[in-house]
C-alpha cells in the first residue's frame, strides 16, 4: 500500500499503515509502479496520470471527479458516499474499535469558521467547528 | 426543555463567485420542520472546501435558489423536532456526509 501527498503528510501516512510514501512534489508518481487499485481524492492532473498506474483488471477510483483518462485494461469509477443508517453504524463501530482513526485538525467555534476555512490556510487533518458547549 | 429560539446562528454563503472567502456568520430564522423533515441541534460540523463550487449548494433538487445557503454536510447532531410524517425513525444522534 503506497500513500501519496505532500512531504508534511509522510509520517501521518506511514503511521496509518502505508508501506511506502511518494511525495508528489519531489517524487514521480510513476515510481509507484503498477498497482491493483488507485484511490484518488485529489483529482486534476494527478488523477489523469494515475490511470497509467492501474494494472490489467485493476480499478481507478476517484472521489474528486469522474476520471476522464481510462486505465488501459481496467475500470474507472467516480465514487461519492451515499450515507445510510447501517453503514454509518458500522463506521461508528469501527471508530469505537480503533480501526478507524479520524485525523482531527483544528477545533474552532462557529464564529471563527470563516477564518478557519480561509483559502490561504492549510491545517493538517479535518477542521471541526464545535457549536454546542461540551458537545 | 429549552425555549424555542427565534433565530439560529449559521455560516452562510451568498456569492457564488466568492468561494470559501464568502463564508459569513449570520442569524437565520429558526427552521420549520415540514413533512418528512427533522430539525437537529448540531454539536459539531465539518466543511469541504469544494462546497461553494457544488451546484447543490446553490439550488435544491427542484432547482429553486437556496441562497443564502448553509454549507456543511458533515454533522454530529441530536434530533430535537420532528415534522408531521418523518419517513423513518431517526436515531438519537447521527452523522451525514
Amino acid at each position: 500500500m503506497i500513500g501519496t501527498g505532500r512531504a508534511a503528510d509522510r509520517d501521518t501516512a506511514l503511521g496509518l499503515g502505508m508501506n511506502a510514501f511518494l511525495d508528489l512534489q519531489a517524487d514521480k508518481l510513476e515510481d509507484a509502479g503498477e498497482v491493483d487499485v488507485v484511490f484518488d481524492v485529489i483529482g486534476g492532473e494527478i488523477l489523469d496520470r494515475s490511470a497509467a498506474l492501474v494494472r490489467a483488471g485493476g480499478t481507478l477510483v476517484s472521489t474528486a471527479r469522474m476520471p476522464t483518462v481510462q486505465p488501459k485494461d481496467g475500470h474507472a469509477v467516480f465514487f461519492l458516499v451515499e450515507p445510510d443508517r447501517s453503514r454509518l453504524a458500522e463506521l461508528a463501530q469501527r471508530l469505537r474499535d480503533g480501526r478507524l482513526k479520524p485525523i482531527v485538525g483544528a477545533v474552532r467555534p462557529l464564529a471563527e469558521a470563516p477564518a478557519a476555512f480561509a483559502p490561504d490556510r492549510r491545517t493538517p487533518g479535518k477542521t471541526i467547528i464545535r457549536i454546542a458547549e461540551g458537545g | 426543555m429549552s425555549q424555542k429560539a427565534d433565530v439560529m446562528k449559521t455560516i452562510t454563503v451568498r456569492d457564488r463567485g466568492a468561494g470559501v472567502g464568502g463564508l459569513s456568520l449570520t442569524n437565520m430564522p429558526y427552521p420549520h420542520a415540514a413533512q418528512n423533515d427533522v430539525i437537529v441541534r448540531v454539536h459539531a460540523g465539518g466543511f469541504t472546501p469544494g462546497e461553494p463550487d457544488w451546484p447543490t449548494t446553490w439550488a435544491d433538487r427542484a432547482g429553486r435558489d437556496r441562497t443564502p445557503s448553509v454549507p456543511g454536510h458533515e454533522l454530529s447532531d441530536v434530533v430535537v423536532e420532528l415534522g408531521t410524517e418523518p419517513r423513518a425513525s431517526p436515531s438519537a444522534s447521527g452523522c451525514s456526509g
